[in-house]
């Protein structure tokens, strides 16, 4: 019956109950949506069925019109803009309505979708079209081939409507740190650290080691492969879209195995921090240059905060000697963020990488701090899935060679790919951005709902309160 | 020197034997296993020029390269380079190499005479550009670095023009050679090497013949100077052999580190501190009116600024000590020194590192 071998439970659920796509009906039109989208919208079922149901896609396919409408609102917005800056330019109106394109255009198109499956319906109903078989099988196959646009266009329409990351542009600095768990965490550190380099080898980003900071210990002896106890390492990704690219990334990462400075063979649970930070491109663009020196941006930091302080040889100095370090630390005194560069033998880049890093984590504190007041105003929806740095987000196996997505529900096999930066890593990647849009559009849905009850609701206290 | 505990050689050698043998000349663990990357980075990036070589090759060069350095000699030597501001300068032995605390104040030096740009860039209006004189200039780290660092601020070919001058021939070659390797390198702009903007030439400073000529006199009269920077041997000869370290005692050139024992004949002043006595002698007649010299410690410091507070029509000059830092605080109180009834601001944070001279009320802070 199948080609394969076997096919889990849930798959043959999905699939029997699924009808075999019926003949196409010669009569009666109004039923013909049906058959079309059903057995569309149970496969996707099938293929989610790890994860939970309410996914990307599957919440997508039917757009609340909470959502619709405030897409309408946008693209009313949008155009009243255009007309504007017709006649006179301002920078802050090209600004935001830059920002609504992406919405306007993803309505538009989703509108002609729409319109294009409203007149085919129509074309089928007419009675003209009785008399040409010919016509009608077109008129069919272009309807299913819309149906199915129809799906990815109000997928992408929610998605442009969330709310769009300010970092996302940005190139980004990833940073790993062991957590509790003792030398296995900091072996394991240097294995993910590994891991991002090789991934982004492969994948062709650019990056730059700012930090790789070991600890005392023997080298290559603990941990598989060649791996380095490490303190603290943090990777540049210098490429522009590299923070969008890895900011599902940020999280605990779980590592279960047995160590190999373990005597006795048991299994070890340890955790490695990885944090995403935004960072800057080494040419400035100008809107991000007056980022830099704008009072109200995150990046923006005052050099008066800022301690900075130098690693002196003991000494006279000067000609008298010929050190070859040269650390700073920088401490931004009123969040009590310090950092502590060593790791060129240049001064300069020293200085460079260290003020960096330091506004880099400095905004994504600030930007943190926003986004916790904001979940607090909205409904549990956003607070209950927000990945916070304490949460466990990805867990590898080494025993039963697995690698599995807490958020997305995804699980790879193939460990030794996963922590080479192959394909499989690309496919937990992508997952989790896919959780990650899901859970902002799931957001972005409670959000208006409740605003659409709350404008019910006080309607009808104002009406009450007439009375 | 302290005998290193032998608990650390065992546990640096449990680490890698070639952090042991890094250990005694870099004194701490922490800074061995810098050095010993760097040494890793550098076989790696020199390797991979000439195709994939085998591991074994790789290891051959990067033991060489260690040995060289237990030996005492500066890394900065046994990897033929050292990273000074944004620039890259080759070191070679028997030229002194660049240090942090030079960067560290030319690139202060910098900022300054940008912010003040439009006094000193009065006198280029009329064509003459802003004429930048090194001297002792080694490597010709001080003359490239305020290059790169000005030249934003004086655009247009010819008017920012730095001279290096250095009393050893191997010195001269070698700030070319740096100068050729920046621009190649788009460090520098191309204006600095083919446009003439930065020069080096070989010239004794004793020697008014010489220095006359290098510096270039136009029809008898000496054309003038903005800026004069030097960083001379400044290093007294018990100071050599008590206060030295021992890599830049048994490797670096002792002309760059101590001023030769005839210099000093015939003048009231230390040993030490001939060439500054000698620099602001020559300052008479290239009437610059920016200084900036680099000293071993506060005392000569105090000494240097002493003598500065004697030039001509002194109420004039501003003369202000720099430490190690020139722009971090130090937190300790040292403010001001009171010299010949004039109080002279000390700037910055750490050890007492140059003096700064100049008759531009713009740069006054």
């Amino acid at each position: 019956m199948f080609a394969t071998q076997w096919v889990c439970r849930r798959c043959t659920l999905a699939l029997t109950r699924s009808p075999i796509r019926p003949a196409r009906p010669a009569h009666a039109t109004k039923p013909l949506r049906r058959p079309l989208q059903r057995p569309l919208q149970q496969l996707q079922l099938a293929r989610y069925a790890g994860t939970d149901s309410s996914n990307g896609a599957a919440a997508a396919s039917n757009l609340p019109p909470a959502l619709l409408q405030r897409a309408r609102g946008m693209a009313a917005e949008h155009a009243e803009l255009q007309a504007a800056l017709a006649d006179s330019f301002d920078p802050k109106a090209a600004k935001r309505l830059g920002e609504l394109s992406r919405v306007a255009t993803a309505l538009a198109e989703w509108e002609a979708a729409q319109s294009s499956i409203a007149e085919l319906v129509s074309m089928l109903s007419s009675p003209d079209s009785e008399a040409d078989p010919e016509l009608r099988a077109l008129a069919h196959d272009e309807l299913a081939s819309t149906h199915a646009q129809v799906e990815t266009l109000s997928t992408a329409l929610s998605a442009s409507l969330t709310p769009r990351d300010p970092f996302a542009e940005l190139p980004c600095l990833v940073e790993i740190r062991p957590g509790p768990g003792g030398q296995e965490g900091r072996y394991f550190a240097d294995a993910v650290f590994k891991m991002y380099r090789a991934y982004c080898a492969r994948v062709g980003l650019r990056v730059n080691v700012v930090k790789y900071e070991t600890l005392d210990g023997p080298e290559a002896q603990g941990g598989a492969g060649n791996e380095v106890p490490i303190a603290e390492a943090v990777l540049e990704i210098m490429d522009t879209g590299a923070y969008d690219m890895f900011r599902g990334e940020a999280g605990m990462h779980r590592v279960q195995r047995v160590p190999s400075t373990e005597a006795k063979g048991r299994t070890h649970t340890s955790a490695v921090a990885v944090w995403v930070l935004p960072s800057f491109p080494e040419t400035l663009s100008t809107e991000m240059e007056n980022d830099f020196n704008d009072p109200s941006s995150d990046f923006y930091i005052d050099p008066k905060e800022v301690r900075s302080e130098k690693m002196r040889a003991g000494g006279a100095g000067g000609q008298h000697v010929n050190k070859t370090e040269s650390a700073i630390r920088l401490t931004h005194v009123p969040t009590g963020t310090v950092v502590s560069i060593q790791d060129s033998r240049s001064q300069h880049r020293n200085r460079e990488d260290a003020w960096k890093l330091l506004r880099s984590r400095v905004a994504e504190q600030r930007r943190e701090a926003r986004e916790e007041a904001a979940a607090s105003l909205r409904n549990t929806v956003l607070s209950r899935e927000r990945i916070t740095r304490g949460d466990k987000i990805r867990t590898y196996n080494y025993q039963q060679d697995r690698c599995t997505d807490h958020r997305s529900g995804v699980d790879v096999h193939n460990l030794p790919n996963v922590l080479e930066g192959g394909e499989m890593l690309d496919r937990l990647m992508a997952s989790a951005k896919d959780w990650l849009v899901a859970r902002d559009i799931r957001a972005l849905v409670a959000e208006e709902e409740a605003k659409a009850a709350e404008a019910e609701s006080g309607g009808k206290n104002g009406k009450k309160g007439r009375k | 020197m302290p005998r290193l505990p032998p608990a650390l050689l065992r546990q640096a050698h449990s680490i890698s034997p070639q952090l042991h043998a890094l250990l005694p000349a870099c004194r701490d663990l922490q800074s061995a296993r810098s050095e010993l990357r760097w040494i890793r980075e550098h076989a790696l990036s020199s390797s991979s020029g000439a195709g994939q070589p085998s591991n074994r090759h790789g290891n051959a060069a990067v033991a060489r390269l260690v040995a060289r350095r237990a030996r005492g000699e500066p890394l900065q030597y046994v990897l033929g380079s050292q990273p000074f501001g944004a620039l890259d300068l080759r070191c070679r032995p028997g030229v002194l190499i660049p240090r942090p605390e030079t960067e560290a104040y030319v690139v202060h030096l910098a900022s300054l005479l940008l912010r003040a740009r439009k006094a000193l860039g009065a006198a280029a209006a009329d064509g003459r550009p802003l004429r930048v004189v090194d001297v002792c200039t080694g490597s010709g780290c001080i003359a490239l670095l305020l290059y790169q660092l000005l030249h934003r601020g004086f655009p247009g070919a010819g008017s920012l023009r730095v001279l290096g001058l250095d009393v050893a021939p191997e010195a001269v070659a070698l700030a070319r050679e740096n100068l050729e390797r920046n621009v190649r390198r788009g460090a520098l702009p191309a204006t600095a090497l083919e446009g003439g903007d930065v020069r080096f030439a070989q010239a004794d400073l004793f020697s008014d013949g010489e220095w006359n000529s290098a510096v270039g006199q136009r029809g008898g009269e000496i054309a003038g100077v903005d800026v004069l920077v030097s960083n001379p041997p400044y290093i007294s000869t018990q100071g050599f052999d008590r206060d030295t370290g021992r890599s830049v005692r048994n490797f670096e050139p002792r002309l760059a580190l101590v001023p030769g024992a005839g210099l000093s004949q015939g003048t009231a002043c230390a040993p030490e501190d001939v060439f500054y006595a000698r620099l602001l002698k020559v300052s008479r007649v290239l009437r610059p009116r920016v200084m900036l010299f680099e000293v071993g410690d506060m005392e000569q410091a105090r000494r240097v600024a002493q003598m500065a507070t004697g030039l001509e029509q002194s109420e004039q000059w501003h003369v202000e000590i720099w430490r190690d830092d020139p722009d971090l605080d130090g937190n300790d109180g040292l403010r001001e020194e009171v010299l010949n009834g004039r109080r002279i601001p000390v700037r910055g944070s750490g050890h007492g590192r140059s003096v700064f001279v100049h008759r531009v009320p713009e740069l006054v802070t």
